[in-house]
């Protein structure tokens, strides 16, 4: 029993000494905001052209409803105006998503184009009633006010003399900066039907 | 007759222990000095690539102490825009820290406007992976990008869907991210 006290005298010390030892605790944050903006601040607007287009309030949604095609040569028509309205360079391509309608297999030849002055890209080409091309390369779209800021989204089609149907095509566009891949938009509300 | 000493014994023994204890205690008179420097905080915010120099941000800055930063985004409707690298969280200290976590303001409330919204946090030291997500569109919005070594840096890549016949009504303001740091 007398060699246990200076035992327990020792523990207690130490269990007092390691209660008097401070223990910190820290926890530090940090904050961030992101802000949105509207859409009235899409870098590329459309404008419709041909009267079967319909574009949407933020000028990102395209509808091109009942556009002709030729019988012996395919038909031409100017869509759409995709505008640049930054002060930067940007790049733009057309993209399919998807094809649907009883027509499609009377697309002899159908596809969008971009056209900006003698230049012409075939972007998405249906052939055959077969997805010949599915994504375009990609176009400079100059900053607002420069060569070739606008670009032109032209219908080309050709059908065949049985009775006419619709085929419709889904499809994107895609913006991305003029020297690298990201950030990016792909606007993804845009369709043609033909009737062919 | 043991038994009857022994309160006795351990009353003593409590007594001594509480007198030693008391004698230790007061025989301290400790006059010292502490020096308390502050630290620089161990993980910050730095501006990521595409935080600046493009159409789809503007806005981007970081406080001096890199613990805020604000930046205005640009989405856009009826499209999804991708920020590849718009911010990072970077340890700069020269210990690790025990876990990081970011959580943000909820857009459950913005559903049918804002269909995704989220943020990848990648580390990019080989090999390349994701370390956690971060969805705005959840009610309480939370990713645990768990212990960050010293000097490590993960690269948040973010995307923004809303949809058609957005507005500024439609969609909050601001989103506020807050970092949590353990050490």
């Amino acid at each position: 029993m007398r060699s246990s006290l200076p035992a327990l005298l020792t523990l207690i010390l130490i269990a007092g000494l390691t209660h008097a030892t401070p223990t910190l605790s820290l926890s530090t944050s940090s904050t961030a905001t992101l802000a949105l903006l509207s859409g009235a601040t899409a870098p590329i607007q459309l404008t419709a052209i041909a009267p079967s287009v319909t574009i949407g309030a933020n000028a990102t949604q395209l509808a091109a409803s009942a556009v002709s095609a030729g019988i012996a040569v395919p038909t031409s028509t100017n869509l759409t105006a995709a505008a640049d309205t930054t002060a930067s360079d940007l790049r733009i391509r057309l993209s399919h998503i998807s094809t649907s309608g009883t027509g499609v297999s009377e697309c002899v030849s159908c596809k969008l184009q971009l056209v900006c002055g003698g230049t012409t890209s075939d972007q998405i080409v249906i052939t055959l009633g077969a997805v010949a091309n599915a994504t375009g390369s990609y176009q400079t779209a100059g900053a607002a006010g420069t060569n070739c800021a606008t670009w032109y989204i032209w219908s080309v089609a050709q059908g065949t003399l049985v009775a006419d149907k619709t085929a419709t095509l889904n499809f994107d566009l895609d913006v991305q900066p003029s020297g690298s891949s990201f950030p990016n938009a792909t606007y993804v509300s845009l369709s043609v039907s033909w009737t062919v | 007759m043991v038994l009857r000493r022994a309160p006795l014994v351990l009353g003593a023994i409590v007594l001594v222990a509480s007198a030693a204890i008391a004698a230790v205690l007061l025989s301290y008179t400790n006059s010292s000095t502490v020096t308390v420097t502050l630290k620089a905080p161990p993980v910050i915010w730095t501006a990521g690539p595409d935080s600046s120099g493009n159409v789809f941000v503007s806005g981007m800055a970081i406080s001096s102490n890199a613990t805020y930063f604000s930046i205005t985004l640009k989405p856009v409707p009826e499209a999804n825009v991708t920020w590849s690298n718009l911010t990072t969280v970077k340890n700069q200290d020269s210990s690790s820290v025990t876990d990081v976590t970011v959580t943000g303001t909820s857009l459950a409330a913005y559903t049918a406007y804002t269909t995704v919204a989220r943020l990848e946090f990648y580390d990019y030291a080989a090999p390349s992976t994701i370390v956690a997500t971060l969805d705005l569109t959840q009610a309480s919005p939370s990713a645990d990008l768990g212990a960050l070594t010293a000097g490590q840096q993960l690269f948040a890549k973010a995307y923004m869907k809303v949809a058609s016949g957005t507005g500024q009504q439609n969609i909050p303001a601001s989103i506020t991210l807050s970092l949590t740091v353990t050490p």
